[in-house]
């Protein structure tokens, strides 16, 4: 039985999916004011949060479409990352040459072992997300096997990343001494301002242009001019502007994230995309139409590994200095959590989604500690309040989207009794 | 079921390997009460003697070459490196050149000689027993203190992005507490009777040095003084037997003494522990390959591979001089550990719930209610009870909750659960921080708030593990512990058999048929779940006492973990668990666990590595489990 198309329920189901989402925005609300942070010191720090961290959030969405769930092995192509990054310090190698090689490295690091990941999950599927969580711990370990032991004992490397008169590498990697320090975000930067200008000024010609060509809806049309028109005015209400006087944007790192929200638009669109998809859905159809259901997922987690190996190296780069234990640790609870926050759901995530969620769940995250100290006094309860959103939001909608599934089971096997 | 050919001859080639090593072991050390054999180690002995008497004369040699090399340099116009370089590199070699010389030597003895060294050794036995025995009481007396608080293993973690990462101070590590404690000497005085016993060596220890000069002239008075210590120590040092001595005369070069088969023969009897461990070894190969099939049919690959590798563990400690005696007991203290917080997961599978892992809800409630035994100052068994009754009046409401929320979300339960588990942990976290405690020993000495770890000495540590606790062959039983686990494992067993027991179960096994039996199987889960989760509460406490500390935070996160491996290492599928399962699964999981700890420290020397080992193989361990679980799991 088809539901109808009433206005009113579309609301009823989209808020229903969004609920999680919505919960964010009204807190993040209460929060910034709760603070008593400036808006330009918050906004200021949104924006460098976002700038790390979306590539690794949009890496997470070709698994879940391939409904492997929410990949948390992600932090094993961090480490990958990481890897390269030592290196490409380890010799001396400065800016952007320093990058490209540690991305270069990260590639066939990555790819093997988002390989043995792949292998791995596809032994417990259903319990994709428990096992790339200790998986995640597991690597966690061999990772410091390696860089405590093997590589002062086994690999020599330069004084320059070693602990003094200790085997292993240093806790702390400096990146300023190399320039690798904003290598990509360096290339340009603009003001906030201009960065709105042009990317309102690209979405409306396109916007245009698409429905001129009856390639766009006209709902779409109007709810995409009416958000980007809004933006616009807002920006120029007077308490606005001056927010975001501090606000730079780096122009390569964007454009880098667009690319990759276009590859993965794109790739959606063909066999492999589909193919995606169909095992997403059902595996046991895909199978039957002659899919390699174990093929297409390990294709899926080796793209997911690369790709969150590439969104570490935009992190560190950002960030500075390379944290070399405990860096590559969160990287899968936060991005997970963040892509939930957007609405994304355990087989169904967009770029937009992963967009939105990276915006709140940072967004929240910035002001917790302050909202905190106020609220009870202390800063760490802030701190913890931080972790048990992400685990919360986690479990709330691993728990709505099985409590949803159910209910549509239900609602089958009765019309079908 | 068949047995191939070729399986067959492989099998009889370890198991002839076996009984070579078996019989050489067994000659080896029956050898060691022989009279012959005494007498070729007290001639090695002898010649390690005047090996440590001509040390002196050695050293003259080189130091006169030290000083040639030293003007030679200097008039040659090295630098000052290479003259460095080439005095040492000429000491080294004049005294390698004496010690060829003198060597021959060594051998010489005399009637005397040899009465005067036995004459020494008798009287430096008595006087190392005697010490020793003194020691012993000196420390049955300090009696069984809290073990050191070793210093947190340098967290190697420092905060990521600025000031996210817990500002709490790095929790103690388990291996670090469990350590075993090293006899602690400071402090010790020698008797009256023990000093007088040490005087009355001298005399014994100049006859011999007396004997030496007559034997070897060049060697003068002062030379044999300075070298007195070494010659005492190597007639007998604390703690020598065989392989020490052997070992020494050895390193001495006494091995050129013997002739013919002799050399071999006595390294067999020095090797025979390390044989016996072998041919273990070796049998455990050998019946493996025989009933490689039988054996994976029976327990699955993945325990058999697991057996395995506990028997290569047991196998490398031994060859690796572990002390098995205080492992075995490290091993029963972990199975009574975490013995019941395995048995936790019982109830849950049994239900059909799958593996609770929202585990950490329960232990919370049990570390909640030891939290407010503390803060009222209870102490000893009055505490443990009431952290017990209390914890368990507190699991029960949250673990209903708990049970109603999994029954909302059939077949995902797992995943959903862990994160749930993880969220309340967190949640607590914060509670922990925010409760009106205000006991001075919970709370932080700056602020408000509870400590992250709780010492449990002085109040609850230990009452289990030391009630009616005895030694055996050096091995040290926690009975009260282990007798819990068993009172444990008896009331689920029983529980098992009783009519909600059995409706349970049937519930878990087939919620169709049982829905149909008329039994309400959402009920059953229900139940299922709470006990999981009271469970869970009485077994944070009984782990808290044994191990001596309370970890509050993010301490639970990893609980469920670790049971849950345990349990499907036991044998347990997601949808089959029996109590057996948990036992031996527990056993098995800790037994690795420790054991691989200590023999990769063994192996490798050098420190932070047991913490690695630990996740690697912990959480290896779980993964396994996992893809197995998964395998059998429900989709």
């Amino acid at each position: 039985m088809t539901e109808l198309n009433r206005p009113g329920i579309n609301i009823g189901k989209h808020l229903k999916e969004y609920v999680v989402t919505y919960v964010f925005l009204i807190l993040s609300v209460i929060f910034i004011i709760v603070s008593g942070r400036p808006m330009n010191d918050i906004l200021f720090q949104i924006m460098s949060r976002l700038v790390r961290n979306l590539f690794i959030v949009l890496s997470l969405i070709i698994p879940i479409i391939t409904g492997m769930g929410i990949n948390f092995a992600i932090t094993i192509g961090a480490m990958a990352a990481q890897v390269g990054m030592l290196l490409a310090i380890n010799w001396s190698l400065t800016g952007i040459v320093g990058i490209l090689v540690s991305a270069l490295i990260t590639v066939p690091l990555a790819s093997a072992f988002g390989f043995l990941i792949g292998s791995l999950l596809n032994k417990m599927k259903g319990q994709e997300t428990i096992g790339s969580l200790i998986l995640g711990y597991f690597a966690n370990g061999a990772y410091q096997l390696l860089f405590l032991f093997v590589f002062g004992m086994i690999i020599p490397l330069s004084e320059k990343v070693t602990i003094v008169g200790a085997t292993g590498v240093r806790n702390t990697l400096d990146l300023t001494i190399n320039k690798l320090q904003g290598a990509i975000d360096g290339v340009m930067r603009i003001h906030f301002s201009t960065a709105l200008y042009i990317v309102s000024g690209i979405i409306l010609v396109g916007a245009v242009l698409l429905f001129a060509t009856k390639r766009m809806s006209s709902r779409r049309f109007y709810t995409l001019g009416g958000l980007t028109a809004l933006f616009l005015v807002v920006y120029h209400l007077p308490f606005v502007q001056p927010s975001f006087a501090n606000v730079h944007v780096p122009v390569v790192t964007f454009v880098l994230v667009g690319l990759l929200c276009l590859f993965n638009a794109g790739i959606m669109k063909t066999r492999l995309g589909q193919q995606f998809r169909a095992v997403g859905q059902n595996r046991t159809v895909a199978n039957s139409a002659g899919i390699n259901v174990n093929r297409v997922r390990l294709i899926a987690i080796m793209l997911s590994t690369v790709l969150a190996g590439w969104g570490q190296i935009i992190f560190i780069q950002n960030l500075g200095t390379l944290q070399t234990y405990s860096a590559h640790e969160m990287v899968g609870l936060y991005a997970g959590a963040a892509i939930l926050v957007g609405g994304a759901s355990i087989n169904r995530a967009t770029n937009g989604q992963a967009i939105i969620g990276c915006l709140l769940f940072h967004t929240l995250f910035v002001v917790a500690q302050d909202a905190g100290t106020v609220m009870f006094g202390n800063p760490v309860v802030g701190e913890y309040f931080r972790v048990f959103l992400c685990y919360g939001v986690i479990a709330v909608a691993l728990v709505m989207h099985t409590w949803r599934s159910h209910t549509a089971k239900k609602k089958m096997s009765a019309l079908q009794a | 079921m068949k047995i191939a050919k070729s399986q067959k001859i492989i099998a009889s080639l370890v198991f002839v390997i076996m009984l070579a090593l078996l019989a050489a072991g067994a000659v080896g050390l029956m050898s060691r009460q022989q009279a012959s054999t005494f007498n070729t180690l007290d001639e090695m002995r002898s010649y390690s003697v005047m090996s440590a008497a001509h040390q002196p004369l050695v050293d003259q040699y080189g130091k006169e070459a030290n000083a040639k090399a030293y003007e030679h340099a200097q008039a040659s116009g090295f630098s000052r490196n290479q003259r460095r370089d080439y005095v040492l590199e000429q000491e080294a070699l004049a005294r390698k050149d004496a010690l060829e010389q003198l060597r021959p030597g060594f051998a010489k003895d005399s009637p005397g000689y040899e009465q005067a060294i036995l004459a020494l050794d008798t009287k430096l036995e008595e006087y190392y027993l005697a010490l020793h025995a003194e020691e012993q009481a000196f420390l049955a007396d300090k009696g069984k203190e809290a073990p050191p608080v070793a210093e947190p293993a340098p967290e190697q973690a420092a905060p990521a992005e600025g000031a996210e990462g817990a500002v709490m101070e790095a929790p103690i590590s388990e291996d670090d507490a469990m350590r075993p404690v090293i006899d602690d000497l400071t402090g010790f005085e020698p008797s009256a009777a023990l000093t007088a016993q040490k005087e009355a060596i001298t005399p014994y220890a100049d006859a011999l040095l007396a004997e030496i000069s007559l034997i070897h002239p060049s060697l003068t008075p002062e030379m044999l003084a300075g070298a007195r210590q070494q010659v005492v120590d190597a007639v007998r040092a604390k703690g020598d037997n065989f392989k020490t001595i052997y070992d020494r005369a050895v390193a001495a070069g006494a091995d050129s003494l013997l002739t013919g088969r002799d050399p071999l023969f006595m390294r067999m009897v020095r090797e025979a522990e390390n044989l016996l461990y072998l041919a273990f070894g070796a049998l455990a190969l050998g019946l493996s390959i025989l009933f490689y099939k039988q054996m994976v049919k029976r327990m699955g690959t993945p325990r058999f591979i697991i057996l395995l590798f506990f028997i290569l563990l047991i196998v490398l400690a031994g060859l690796y001089n572990i002390a098995i005696p205080g492992m075995i007991t490290n091993i029963l203290q972990r199975l009574g550990m975490y013995g019941v917080l395995a048995l936790a997961m019982l109830p849950g599978i049994q239900s059909g719930i799958s593996l609770n892992m929202g585990m950490p809800i329960g232990i919370i409630s049990g570390l909640l209610s030891t939290v407010i035994a503390l803060e009222m100052n209870m102490t000893g068994w009055g505490a443990l009870v009431f952290a017990m009754v209390v914890g368990i009046l507190m699991a029960i409401p949250v673990g209903y909750a708990y049970g109603l929320l999994l029954n909302r979300i059939k077949g995902s339960e797992m995943t959903v659960s862990t994160y749930v588990g993880f969220s309340y942990v967190s949640l607590f976290c914060i509670a922990w921080m925010l409760l009106p405690f205000r006991n001075p020993k919970l709370t932080w000495a700056l602020g408000s708030g509870l400590r992250l770890m709780h010492n449990m000495t002085g109040n609850i540590g230990g009452l289990l593990d030391n009630f009616l606790r005895f030694n055996v062959l050096g091995v040290s039983v926690p009975t009260g512990l282990l007798l819990f686990l068993g009172l444990s494992c008896l009331v689920m067993y029983l529980f098992e058999r009783s009519r909600k027991g059995v409706a349970m179960i049937a519930a878990g096994s087939n919620p169709a048929f049982a829905k149909a039996s008329g039994i309400n199987v959402d009920h059953m889960r229900i139940i299922g779940t709470t006990l999981s989760t009271v469970i869970a509460a009485v077994g944070i406490i009984v782990y808290s006492q044994s191990f001596g500390f309370m970890s509050l935070y993010m301490g639970p996160q990893q609980m469920g973990f670790i049971a849950a491996s345990a349990i499907l290492i036991g044998g347990a599928s997601v949808s089959k668990a029996k109590v057996f399962h948990v036992i031996l699964g527990t056993f098995l999981f800790q037994g690795v666990l420790a054991m691989g700890i200590q023999v990769a420290n063994a192996m490798i020397d050098v420190s932070g590595l047991s913490e690695v080992m630990r996740i690697l193989i912990s959480n290896g361990i779980i993964l396994y489990a996992l893809t197995q679980a998964g395998g059998k799991g429900r989709d």
